[in-house]
């Protein structure tokens, strides 16, 4: 458990590249856990179990995959495999100098721009219950949303070339 | 809108959860074709992760400082506080109470074990306890799935039975040696509690709670339990609680207690807690475990008015 919690942040970010929503993260990484903790004694080297842990994340998505296989609202299993095969050589490093970038930019934001930018991502609704206090259509805000997501993410990609970053 | 940011857009929409199927669909089609879109999806995934972090750190920040003070509270008689024992090891969070009862019967009760298994890091041996104070067990301490919340807290432990076992508990051992000795006029008791449930599998098994008492010391106790069934010398007494939760109620948290008086010549009480199955060919599935409290309670009983 002790290596799972080191890691699980960056576990998270490579099972949410292959599922739809963040109770479907939260559901495939505890059944991983449990599949590593059962599995650990075939583990060689403590060195090797960020990648030991991606392989039995991916499989544990593809399986919740195969168990919606009738929700229209997911990507396919063709598709979430070359996702996984892609989304491989991101490292931890790589991922703390996003994070680091990420604060960056959320620092070079308004209050109520961050705002808007977490309520997307804390629960459902999280949205919903924001139009309703500011008496705005929840439809206005998610566009409002996604134009400072997609400026976020160009502010990242931005100032991880500064630091002289090589991401894609 | 560009082509790069309509497919942005799309993108965002399924990440947020707003895609409909036709949006889902378009998504797959061009991710399937398009190399450059998939690493601009990857790209966006881990920003919205990373966001994620950051919005639940805020939450976690927000119910730190609204949630109320835990009541660890004391009501202390006077003339019992010099019998008390606060602090005496780290892991136990001590109190007490006195309820006299019409001048019958006075009840002393301390906690020395409360445990909702909030620690993440929380790593277990998974053998028999061989000394006290510590818990042992399959168990892993984790956030709750499929929409379940925790008894207590944000976490709960998951008792993952090993394959093809019929039944799997959660052990520890308290040394009678750690509390003060027991007053003249007084009974002494072991109370353990603990918040069951088995969303797994379909199954139905059954929750139970065990409280054994040896005369061995901490570190002989496994080997007792081992031999129980060679020699009844080994074991002072024992009680089990089995609840059996009726089908309709397999969603929920049942809480299963049970109670000991310690007989004379206890040196150790085992204390367990887990799962077992009605049919004994079935092997238990796993089973969440939360808000686990073990009390010591000394009730006084005064000598019977003479006739």
């Amino acid at each position: 458990m002790r290596l799972f919690v080191r890691h699980e942040r960056d576990l998270r970010v490579f099972a949410r590249s292959l599922l739809p929503n963040w109770p479907a993260v939260d559901d495939v990484l505890q059944e991983a856990s449990v599949v590593m903790w059962k599995k650990l004694h075939q583990l060689q080297q403590e060195e090797g179990f960020f990648t030991w842990a991606r392989v039995i994340v991916r499989y544990e998505a593809l399986r919740a995959r195969r168990k919606a296989a009738r929700d229209r609202l997911v990507l396919s299993e063709e598709l979430l495999e070359l996702l996984a095969n892609e989304a491989m050589p991101t490292t931890g490093d790589e991922l703390e100098k996003e994070r680091e970038a990420l604060n960056c930019c959320l620092k070079k934001m308004g209050d109520e721009q961050r705002q808007l930018v977490f309520a997307a991502s804390m629960r459902d609704g999280g949205v919903k219950e924001l139009a309703e206090a500011t008496n705005r259509t929840a439809n206005s805000l998610y566009k409002l949303i996604g134009r400072l997501r997609a400026s976020l993410r160009e502010c990242v990609y931005r100032e991880l070339q500064t630091q002289g970053g090589n991401h894609e | 809108m560009n082509k790069s940011t309509e497919h942005e857009d799309l993108i965002d929409r399924y990440l947020t959860g707003m895609a409909d199927e036709v949006d889902v669909e378009q998504l797959e089609a061009l991710l399937k074709t398009d190399e450059e879109l998939r690493q601009t999806f990857l790209a966006a995934s881990r920003v919205d992760s990373h966001l994620r972090e950051q919005a639940e750190q805020l939450t976690l920040v927000k119910k730190e400082i609204s949630r109320p003070l835990k009541s660890h509270f004391a009501w202390i008689n006077p003339g019992s506080a010099a019998g008390l024992l606060i602090g005496l090891f780290s892991a136990s969070v001590v109190w007490a109470y006195v309820v006299p009862r019409g001048g019958e019967i006075t009840r002393t009760s301390q906690e020395i074990v409360s445990e909702g298994f909030e620690d993440s890091d929380i790593e277990l041996p998974t053998h028999l306890p061989v000394k006290a104070n510590e818990w042992c067990g399959r168990l892993v301490s984790v956030t709750p799935k499929g929409g379940i919340s925790a008894f207590e807290g944000k976490r709960v432990g998951r008792l993952i039975p090993k394959a093809g076992n019929r039944s799997e508990s959660l052990s520890r051992i308290v040394d009678l040696h750690d509390y003060p000795d027991l007053e003249s006029g007084y009974v002494r008791s072991l109370r353990v509690k603990g918040s069951f449930m088995a969303p797994f599998t379909g199954q139905n098994p059954g929750f139970h709670v065990r409280i054994v008492a040896f005369g061995q010391a901490p570190e002989d106790v496994r080997q007792a339990w081992t031999d129980r069934w060679n020699s009844d010398a080994m074991i002072l007494q024992g009680v089990e609680r089995k609840h059996l939760p009726e089908k309709d109620e397999q969603g929920n948290w049942h809480e299963v207690s049970a109670s000991l008086e310690i007989p004379e010549g206890t040196r150790s009480i085992m204390v367990a807690l887990g799962v077992w199955h009605l049919n004994p060919e079935m092997s238990v599935p796993d089973l969440y475990l939360d808000a686990v409290q073990v009390q010591l309670v000394d009730t006084c009983k005064p000598p019977a008015k003479p006739n």
